[in-house]
């Protein structure tokens, strides 16, 4: 049959010899090969998902995992409570170290503004082109390397 | 879990087309079986549903045809590349080799091969020896019977590649064949 739109001469001499060339065989090497692959491969265990446990499992680890919720739930204001005495005692502190730690987070801000900030955009520049450099010259190597891309 | 003796029966009743189909396109016997077994064990994992199917032989050629073009694409990558680089616009890779090869300025084909005499087996080895880029439009379009335009869509290409590839491929085949007549009435 000639393709839809395509004027190859029928009785062309090639196109006949093409289309009576015979079909090749494949070789004895095949069917054992692939039977072998197929048998290793119902070999492994297939991967369990929930829904395969026995019934048993499932009703225990659902059981489980409610409990564990229901105590969670209950538990929680229990132990805010146990913990709220602790946790003002601490703020308490907090509120010193924080205020040392504003301090010095100021002066760090006007330290930066003055002496760093005129720097960081160069850097930031330098580190933006090497980063596109390195990422062009892997994607090319990839591209060699691995094949590229298989659609 | 699948019938390993089913698939078995399957795998007897389709190898020869699964391995027919590849082989046409790569042109080598290795990369053809590697090709068959990829393509088998995707139909083993989905033999529920195709192990049946009055479908089965159409899912398995385009299974077949994609493996094949996606395994020749991994060179086709590796000369464009390759080919920016020198500058050289026209080199092929022999999918076959895997050497290097000028497919506009050599000719793909020598037009008195050594080998068979046989007419049939000279253009069977000489359509296996065509570059990639000539031997796969001609096996789509002869033995696919997909049209210029469908080739040129399944590869990527404009149809005016595909036009002269196929006509170049075809021209290298007839002196293969005029060539092989002509030592068959030599002897």
């Amino acid at each position: 049959m000639t393709p839809r739109g395509v004027n190859f001469d029928p009785h062309d001499p090639l196109t006949r010899a093409l289309r009576a060339l015979p079909e090749p065989r494949a070789p004895r090497t095949l069917a054992p090969r692939v039977m072998a692959a197929v048998h290793a491969r119902l070999a492994r265990p297939a991967p369990r998902t929930w829904f395969d446990w026995p019934l048993g499992w499932r009703v225990s680890s659902a059981v489980g995992a409610v409990t564990v919720m229901v105590a969670v739930t209950l538990v929680w204001p229990m132990a805010l409570a146990w913990l709220q005495p602790a946790a003002d005692a601490m703020s308490a502190r907090v509120g010193v170290v924080w205020l040392k730690v504003d301090v010095t987070l100021r002066v760090a801000a006007v330290f930066f503004r003055a002496v760093w900030y005129p720097l960081v955009l160069p850097f930031l520049a330098i580190v933006t082109v090497m980063t596109i450099a390195c990422a062009t010259v892997g994607a090319m190597l990839g591209r060699v390397a691995l094949g590229g891309a298989s659609r | 879990m699948t019938d390993a003796r089913a698939f078995e029966a399957f795998l007897l009743e389709y190898q020869d087309m699964v391995y027919a189909t590849a082989l046409r396109l790569l042109g080598n016997a290795m990369e053809a079986e590697d090709v068959a077994q990829t393509v088998f064990m995707k139909a083993f994992e989905q033999f529920d549903q195709i192990g049946t199917s009055p479908s089965a032989p159409g899912w398995l050629k385009t299974v077949t045809t994609n493996t094949c073009l996606n395994h020749l694409s991994r060179y086709r990558n590796r000369w464009r590349f390759f080919s920016e680089l020198s500058g050289a616009e026209a080199k092929a890779i022999d999918s076959r080799t895997g050497k290097w090869g000028t497919g506009e300025t050599q000719g793909p084909l020598d037009p008195t091969p050594p080998g068979p005499r046989d007419p049939d087996t000279a253009l069977d080895a000489a359509l296996r020896r065509l570059p990639a880029h000539q031997r796969v439009p001609i096996v789509l379009f002869h033995f696919d019977d997909l049209t210029y335009q469908q080739i040129a869509e399944r590869l990527n290409i404009s149809v005016g590649k595909v036009k002269t590839d196929i006509h170049r491929g075809r021209e290298a085949l007839r002196a293969a064949l005029a060539s092989a007549h002509e030592a068959g009435a030599l002897r």
